[in-house]
């Protein structure tokens, strides 16, 4: 590795503690109950008139997951609808038609579980106005509900004899409102400073200089590639001297797809292209856009249980295992390819180039800052991309493979994260207190049958809707049609794809062809479970904490803040991670590194 | 079509609640 490489990733790391942790003090005070003063006081309480809400009113876990799941569902007609009238309703200028009942349902679904799993290219079929009143509004909708959730869960461990957890509209506004408007309006205008677009103009036609004859896969009517016997698409010769540059308003997009760790670009380029991610420095701080709520809620968190120690010691497990992935996947792109270097290729970093895997890559980004951001994206639940996923080595793409796999909490998504990772760490102090014969504790909680029986829904989930998933899809006709690849890398194309869905990543692997009836709807049927059937095990658990009284350590208490505590909670999340998917992995991105080298 | 879609949607809805339904079972007994 580089020693830019190091620099970046350190610098990195360095720059998002020392924005997160003032930013995490601003979040503990939105998370408490007291009213707010001000201007900003006054339209919240606006808000809970106009909506009939009783703010003051404490929820039982049930009544906070009744009133999420309802307003969630709510969300996802209202996506499939606006998707499904686009054609008559304002900001159209390209007149795009009505969007597939399929690929509405899917993307309905996708938008509201965080997930921002894209079948379709937004800059070919979305109006302004989907794209900003669908897919915007729930970009910060469905961050909310991470963030409430995590509230929820930390309350769980602050609160002593408590019925109730908080209350779902307060928090959801307060998410809202307090957090990530503010901090989107900054970043859109950041953006907005580097280069990214902000307009409602009609495409703009440009005459190229040479005329460009390219090779185009011919569809059947349901939009399946079609294929030649041998197996391989089917292509028409189309020369064009014509390109259309997609406009829109982006900067205010972009600024939420990265701070909810949303991901669903304006453009089916996602971050790689120019306008939505033109420069270096946009790049940098997209990145820390997407680990930055993350990091502020695990601080937020030990201030909220009052013990700091507590949300670094969450923050530290989270740390190791993102550096020591982030070493892999730069390490593993700046090797190169093997067989491009056996045909005489110059691979090698030097001043004139950035060496290495350069396949699917922006030269204005290069190696390191595109795989960190691989790293970054998939660790946090985001999926954005600013590198194709599916042109890494294979070793490369494992990395944000097996990251998704691990249930999206290394920093993880906005809440999601933290609540993802505190199961992890009440799964380490009950695994701790088998070997020691004690009660398992953590943060003064008595860890006892209820919170351990939905502690394995929620381990569990996601696994089985992976697993199942691509079981499914490699078994069936419909599933096969939509791999491009042959043999381990179209495997590994299903697997990237279920693991992004069911974890609620939304990046691809690409080269699966899942804009198809088939996909829409499995992937469609992950995405909600992969998201709902987690939150409320979460839920039930932060309820049930909450009733509990608060115990005082003693000396047979383990200390969840030290070093011990964070190796034993890495070790949990990465020995379930490897258990559950290295079997999967093995024949994917495993055996293809191993017939790269064996055949180089 | 709309329409199988938005009662699939209904479904996952009343699914998620029957889960939430039994979780809470689940605490009561314990």
């Amino acid at each position: 590795m580089t020693a830019q490489a190091g620099l970046t990733i350190g610098l990195f790391v360095i720059v998002l503690i020392a924005i997160a942790y003032p930013l995490a003090i601003y979040i503990a005070r939105i998370a408490d109950a007291a009213a707010i003063r001000g201007v900003a006081g006054s339209v919240e309480r606006l808000l809970y008139r106009a909506a009939g809400v009783n703010s003051r009113r404490d929820m039982s876990w049930t009544q906070y997951a009744i009133a999420l799941l309802l307003f969630n569902a709510l969300g996802a007609l209202v996506v499939f609808a606006i998707q499904r009238l686009q054609f008559w309703l304002p900001l159209n200028p390209q007149a795009f038609v009505n969007v597939s009942p399929d690929s509405s349902f899917n993307s309905a679904v996708s938008f509201v579980t965080n997930t921002n799993w894209q079948g379709y290219g937004g800059e070919s079929t979305m109006s302004y106005f989907t794209q900003m009143v669908a897919f915007a509004v729930q970009n910060f909708l469905s961050a909310a509900t991470g963030i409430s959730v995590a509230f929820a869960l930390i309350r769980g461990f602050a609160l002593r004899s408590a019925e109730g957890i908080g209350n779902f509209w307060v928090d959801m506004t307060r998410s809202t409102i307090y957090i990530l408007l503010p901090l989107s309006t900054i970043l859109a205008v950041v953006f907005m400073g580097q280069g990214v677009i902000q307009n409602f103009d009609a495409y703009k036609q440009a005459t190229t200089l040479e005329s460009l004859t390219y090779a185009n896969p011919k569809l059947d009517a349901s939009g399946v590639p079609l294929k030649d016997a041998q197996g391989n698409p089917v292509t028409e010769s189309l020369t064009t001297q014509t390109q259309s540059l997609a406009m829109g308003p982006v900067a205010s997009q972009e600024a939420i797809k990265m701070l909810g760790t949303n991901g669903g670009g304006f453009f089916n380029a996602n971050s790689s292209h120019p306008f939505e991610n033109p420069t270096p420095l946009s790049n940098f701080f997209q990145m820390l856009a997407m680990f930055l709520i993350p990091a502020a809620l695990c601080f937020a968190f030990g201030r909220m249980v009052g013990d700091s120690r507590q949300g670094w010691a969450v923050l530290g497990a989270m740390t190791v295992i993102f550096l020591f992935m982030a070493v892999i996947a730069t390490w593993a792109e700046q090797q190169g390819n093997p067989a491009i270097a056996a045909l005489g290729v110059d691979q090698t970093h030097s001043a004139l180039q950035a060496g290495g895997n350069m396949e699917g890559k922006e030269t204005r980004f290069g190696i390191v800052a595109s795989a960190l951001f691989a790293t970054i994206t998939t660790a946090a639940s985001c999926g954005a991309i600013n590198a194709v996923h599916d042109s890494l080595t294979p070793l490369g793409g494992l990395v944000p493979m097996w990251l998704i796999q691990l249930g999206e909490v290394v920093f993880g998504g906005v809440g999601s994260g933290l609540y993802g990772m505190l199961i992890f760490a009440i799964m380490a102090v009950f695994i701790a207190g088998l070997m020691i014969g004690r009660t398992p504790e953590y943060i003064g909680k008595k860890i006892e049958s209820f919170q351990m029986k939905m502690t394995a829904i929620v381990i569990l989930v996601t696994p089985f809707l992976v697993l199942v998933g691509a079981a499914i899809a490699v078994m069936t006709e419909s599933g096969r049609l939509g791999i491009f690849n042959p043999g381990a890398h179209g495997f590994s194309e299903v697997l990237y794809a279920l693991s992004s869905a069911a974890n609620n990543n939304g990046s691809a692997f690409a080269g699966l062809s899942a804009n198809t009836p088939f996909y829409n709807s499995l992937l469609a049927v992950v995405m909600w479970f992969g998201r709902f059937a987690f939150i409320v095990p979460v839920l039930a658990i932060a309820g049930s904490l909450a009733k509990k009284k608060r115990i005082e350590p003693t000396a047979g208490t383990l200390p969840t803040h030290g070093p011990l505590f964070v190796a034993l909670l890495v070790g949990t999340v990465v020995l379930v991670g490897a258990l559950t998917y290295v079997p999967a992995l093995a024949l994917g991105p495993v055996i293809e590194h191993l017939q790269l080298y064996a055949i180089h | 079509m709309d329409i199988v879609y938005v009662l699939i949607m209904v479904g996952f809805l009343l699914f998620t609640l029957a889960l939430v339904a039994g979780c809470a079972a689940l605490e009561r007994k314990k």
